[in-house]
């Protein structure tokens, strides 16, 4: 056994009731590391091309790293992958909290869902004995009441994880929520609810055993350390006080993008939140650094765990609502009916922007208009969504590509949107970087492929393109060997947005490997070609698919700090050149034999 | 008697204090070997349970081997495990749910203080726990 690995993975077909255990060698453990490396090797290898997301031959997978279970930072965070009914790539998306953490404590890396089972069901996994069991009595439940009544029936020890209304009713903008934490992107939800699947229950009593114990607490010990130093402002407010410095560098959307910055970005900042609104700090599994907050919805005297700082874009700044306690009830309305944030106030923002030009009337939406600015209307606009509500509501809880695609004309202009995934609040014109890492990333609008790591650059600065390819492949291999560990991305601060020799250290105390540097950064590059060639195979389409949206090619921000930004095709296309050439994908986006061959996958050539 | 205190206001429910307690006693990650428990829940405060060392302790008074004793010098309870047979009385006995079974031990898992320096109290990020009497 390799020590951190519980050396199990889990297949359960919900068709015929099938549950199997796979013990995988250690090759396919350092090959594949864990999370979203497990993630994309059994969604090229077991779901077959082109088929609909939502069918039962659909694959779904959740996975643990080396790293949970440990005391490494965020190391209870559990990756969730599937082919995306939004995009039909790859839906990839992580939650907080400690639900992986538990699988390894039960005995097993990952767990792989196929099939489709006749009725409403959940998983439980206790230890080894694993079953599926009839959950019709939770069916339309909201998130946090089907994981109260869950645990009421099991026992508070286990953690669960589950789908809201919208996941049932297959909006494929949908989340997965464990605890108050969410795995918002790009539809798992809309898979779970496809194949009746209501919820997971996981309870674990196995010990997570370390190479080197004494290496682990070190690194933690070292870890903890730079935290309290450099980490206080997250501690503090969590993302909640970026919108102050983010708006300030010009780069917030703001009214669907058609600015980007916003003018009431005090009443929705971390100042307000945190002296009038915060109830409590919260922590995931083995995190020193607790950025997560309770905050009271004052108006309606609610609690919602957020919003954080891409919940202030998209249900604050895009529909410019300049009131936060709407901002915290839309977060919790989306928690609770189990919707992503980001894709749904964007949509939001599209139809308000949509109505203002009359491009969509009252005849389309059911007889109600939507403006900018309105806080009921955004509520209602979140419930349509989330409810599927009516022809109205079935078209736009498809988000903005496909409510484009339906309207025709001009709407496309104002569909913010990458390969059907809408970006979060790190502007593709005030930042190069985010352009060619959003148009790179194989689920399409996410800023945790690429990270923005332009902040704090003037706009002269950013106006070149000049290694801004290199950013963006640093920066999404780091990501990428973060997803497979699995750990949160909030330590950037002290291990860089480069893939790091701390990585590796943690890697080999934890596992008792001998990994090096040039180890891990072929790990991290390996799984992102694997996750460009189920790009390439799901969609048909390689550069010609990577893009960014309209509004960033084609219209220049038009005030503020980063006035004059956008990033014409000529300078895309410099990137993607620049970017292909240092992934080793001709200069059609498509992994070359060579590549392929160094990174382990002539397999798939 | 000296044990750990808990502010529920500080804590944020990381469980680092289970980790770090279940490696420093059994080797191993593993917050059921841990001899503190915190309990999160959705939108209230965490709880916790761990042994309170009390001074009128229902657990000794269950021990049929005097395995459970009360020691004045660090003021605590402690288990002498040569002594103990593992029953799980004292388990059952007290009425805090401070101390615990895994099926891996043959022995309770009890807070001993640390020996007078406890780990989670140490390593506590939030502060939230210390040592009162």
């Amino acid at each position: 056994m390799v020590y951190g690995y519980a050396g199990k993975i889990l297949h359960i077909d919900l068709t015929t009731g099938k549950i199997e255990v796979e013990t995988p060698n250690e090759d396919f453990y350092r090959k594949w590391l864990g999370g979203n490396g497990f993630i994309i090797k059994y969604l090229y290898d077991e779901v077959k091309k082109g088929i609909d997301p939502l069918s039962p031959e659909a694959v779904s997978v959740f996975a643990s790293g080396p790293l949970s279970g440990t005391l490494a930072h965020g190391a209870g965070r559990t990756h969730f992958g599937a082919k995306s009914p939004q995009t039909g790539l790859l839906a990839d998306s992580s939650a907080g909290g400690g639900f992986a953490a538990m699988l390894k404590y039960a005995g097993y890396d990952a767990v792989v869902i196929k099939g489709k089972a006749a009725s409403p069901v959940m998983i439980v996994i206790n230890n080894d004995k694993v079953e599926i069991r009839e959950a019709e009595r939770f069916w339309g439940l909201k998130t946090i009441e089907t994981q109260h009544r869950i645990k009421k029936e099991l026992t508070h020890e286990y953690k669960v994880a589950c789908i809201g209304p919208a996941g049932e009713k297959l909006v494929p903008m949908t989340s997965i929520i464990t605890d108050t934490r969410v795995a918002g992107r790009s539809g798992n939800g809309a898979v779970w609810g496809s194949k009746n699947l209501k919820a997971i229950a996981i309870y674990g009593d196995k010990d997570v055993k370390v190479a080197d114990m004494g290496k682990v607490k070190a690194l933690y010990g070292e870890f903890a350390q730079k935290a309290k130093e450099t980490l206080g402002g997250l501690s503090k407010y969590g993302t909640t006080g970026l919108p102050a410095s983010i708006n300030a560098f010009g780069g917030m959307g703001t009214r669907n993008m058609q600015e980007e910055t916003f003018e009431h970005v005090d009443k929705i900042g971390g100042e307000i939140l945190n002296t009038e609104h915060l109830i409590r700090h919260r922590s995931c599994f083995s995190c020193c650094i607790h950025c997560a907050k309770d905050f009271k919805v004052n108006k309606w005297d609610n609690v919602s765990e957020g919003p954080e700082y891409e919940t202030q874009y998209s249900f604050g700044s895009m529909p410019a609502i300049g009131d936060v306690d709407y901002v915290i009830e839309a977060d919790r309305l989306s928690d609770e009916y189990g919707l992503d944030t980001i894709s749904a106030g964007v949509t939001a923002s599209m139809i308000m922007e949509l109505m203002e030009r009359g491009l969509l009337t009252e005849k389309d939406t059911g007889g109600r208009t939507f403006k900018f600015g309105n806080g009921e209307d955004l509520l209602e606009l979140v419930r349509i969504i989330a409810e599927r509500r009516g022809e109205f509501g079935d078209l736009i809880c498809k988000g903005t590509r496909a409510i484009a695609e339906k309207l025709g004309g001009d709407a496309y202009k104002y569909a913010f949107h990458v390969k059907g995934l809408e970006p979060a609040g790190h502007s593709p014109r005030a930042q190069k970087t985010m352009s060619v890492g959003y148009a790179t990333s194989p689920r399409g609008g996410s800023h945790h492929d690429a990270r923005p790591i332009e902040y704090g650059l003037p706009p002269e600065k950013r106006k070149t393109t000049e290694g801004r390819a290199l950013n963006a492949f640093n920066t999404q291999n780091w990501t990428c060997l973060g997803d497979s560990l699995v750990v949160c991305h909030f330590a950037e601060k002290i291990y860089g947005t480069s893939v790091a020799q701390a990585h590796s250290d943690w890697i080999n105390a934890v596992t008792g490997w001998n990994t090096t540097l040039d180890e891990i950064k072929l790990i991290a590059e390996r799984i992102y070609t694997m996750e460009r060639l189920f790009t390439i195979r799901e969609s048909g389409k390689a550069r010609t698919g990577d893009t960014i949206p309209w509004r960033a090619l084609n219209e220049p921000i038009p005030s503020g700090a980063s006035k004059g930004m956008y990033t014409p095709q000529k300078e895309l296309d410099t990137m993607l050149d620049e970017y292909y050439d240092l992934r080793g994908w001709d200069r059609k986006g498509v992994p070359t034999k060579a590549t392929l061959k160094r990174l382990g996958l002539e397999e798939y050539s | 008697m000296k044990h750990i205190v808990f502010d529920e206001k500080k804590c944020a429910g990381c469980n680092l204090c289970e980790l770090f307690c279940s490696s420093k006693w059994y080797d191993a990650f593993n917050p059921k070997k841990s001899r503190i428990r915190i309990k999160t829940e959705d939108y209230v405060a965490p709880k916790y349970n761990v042994c309170l060392q009390c001074d009128d302790a229902p657990c000794v008074e269950a021990c049929p081997t005097d395995a459970l004793i009360i020691d004045q010098d660090l003021e605590r309870v402690v288990l002498i495990e040569d002594k103990c047979i593992g029953c799980r009385l004292c388990v059952r006995a007290c009425p805090y749910d401070g101390i615990y079974w895994h099926k891996d031990y043959k022995l309770p898992i009890k807070c001993n203080l640390c020996e007078g320096e406890p780990e989670c109290v140490k390593i506590c990020p939030k502060n939230a726990l210390s040592v009162g009497d």
